[in-house]
């Protein structure tokens, strides 16, 4: 049957699954992002535990990828580079959840 | 839903970490403790005073000791809670006002003298639900003992007819001592790396 072939798993939705978000690192720093208007690179470093580096490389990802856009702001005078979900990211984490939860629940999780 | 469920608890973790600087705490035990001494000096008047004083100090102080270390947020539950504290501080005016007119109305004169009487529980009652409000949107949980404390001295004060003022020296120095005890952890915790900081900077 064509429908077993193009889903042999017959989880239709792990498909959809957004890779970029999935990554633990990046899921970490998304969904941090996700409950704040917008934060600098060391309240994420603080927030998310990993290394500067680390950071560094996947907040470039995502800032590729359009689900993160950096802004330098002047904040209370002083000058931030803040971070801040794109209305993009924060819809892929959105539908990420969302198939997330489908996924679990057609494991029977 | 869990995973909203989890991400109040992912929002609400990072604030209060975010506050765990104790600036509040000296913030508000300063208040107190000032607006005690002001009392005590007659000066009662000039309670508000120490507001206008200490909250720039409050947003220096976190500029210079809380961004360095925890980075900069704003919080989307900043925003909900600047609303119902909006809600809060116009509901509690409305009290004030009400009270005002009771105190020196004499159309309800039972109410008048229950008033007279009670003050010291009215006023400890009043900035401990203002408290235990502040505790319960934001998760600070030290917030509910400073309220126990306000309750507890206000109430002793009305139980053994000691000056009110004495209510507001002892609550505001105990939350004073408890900010500086918090704080210190805080600088402890935390320390400032120059080059995190620098790279925060230069990275965002």
């Amino acid at each position: 049957m064509p429908k077993k072939r193009d889903d042999p798993s017959g989880l239709g939705s792990l498909e959809k699954i957004d890779r970029l978000i999935h990554e633990p690192a990046r899921l970490n720093i998304v969904a941090h992002l996700s409950v704040v208007e917008c934060a600098d690179f060391l309240f994420l470093l603080r927030q998310t535990g990993l290394t500067r580096g680390n950071l560094s490389s996947h907040l470039s990802r995502l800032e590729e990828a359009g689900y993160v856009v950096v802004e330098k702001k002047f904040v209370e005078k002083i000058p931030r580079t803040l971070l801040r979900l794109t209305n993009q990211g924060r819809e892929s984490f959105r539908s990420y959840r969302r198939r997330m939860k489908k996924v679990l629940e057609e494991l029977g999780g | 839903m869990k995973e909203s469920l989890d991400l109040n608890k992912l929002e609400r973790k990072a604030f209060v970490s975010y506050h765990q600087d104790g600036l509040v705490d000296l913030f508000l035990g300063a208040l107190l403790l000032s607006w005690g001494l002001t009392m005590e000096t007659m000066l009662g008047g000039m309670g508000g005073v120490w507001f206008v004083v200490f909250f720039p100090i409050l947003l220096l102080a976190r500029r210079r000791i809380t961004y360095p270390r925890l980075g900069y947020a704003r919080f989307t539950r900043d925003r909900r809670n600047r609303r119902s504290l909006a809600a809060l501080f116009t509901a509690t005016a409305l009290l004030g006002l009400l009270v005002a007119f009771l105190w020196s109305s004499q159309s309800f004169p039972g109410l008048r003298d229950w008033l007279h009487r009670s003050i010291e529980i009215f006023f400890g009652g009043l900035i401990a639900a203002v408290l235990l409000f502040k505790a319960g949107i934001s998760g600070i949980r030290r917030l509910y003992l400073y309220a126990a404390v306000i309750l507890i001295s206000f109430a002793a004060a009305q139980w053994h007819t000691v000056p009110i003022q004495y209510s507001f020296i002892v609550s505001g120095a105990v939350i004073l001592v408890s900010g500086a005890v918090v704080l210190a952890r805080f600088l402890r915790r935390y320390p400032v790396r120059q080059e995190e900081t620098a790279h925060a900077e230069e990275k965002g």
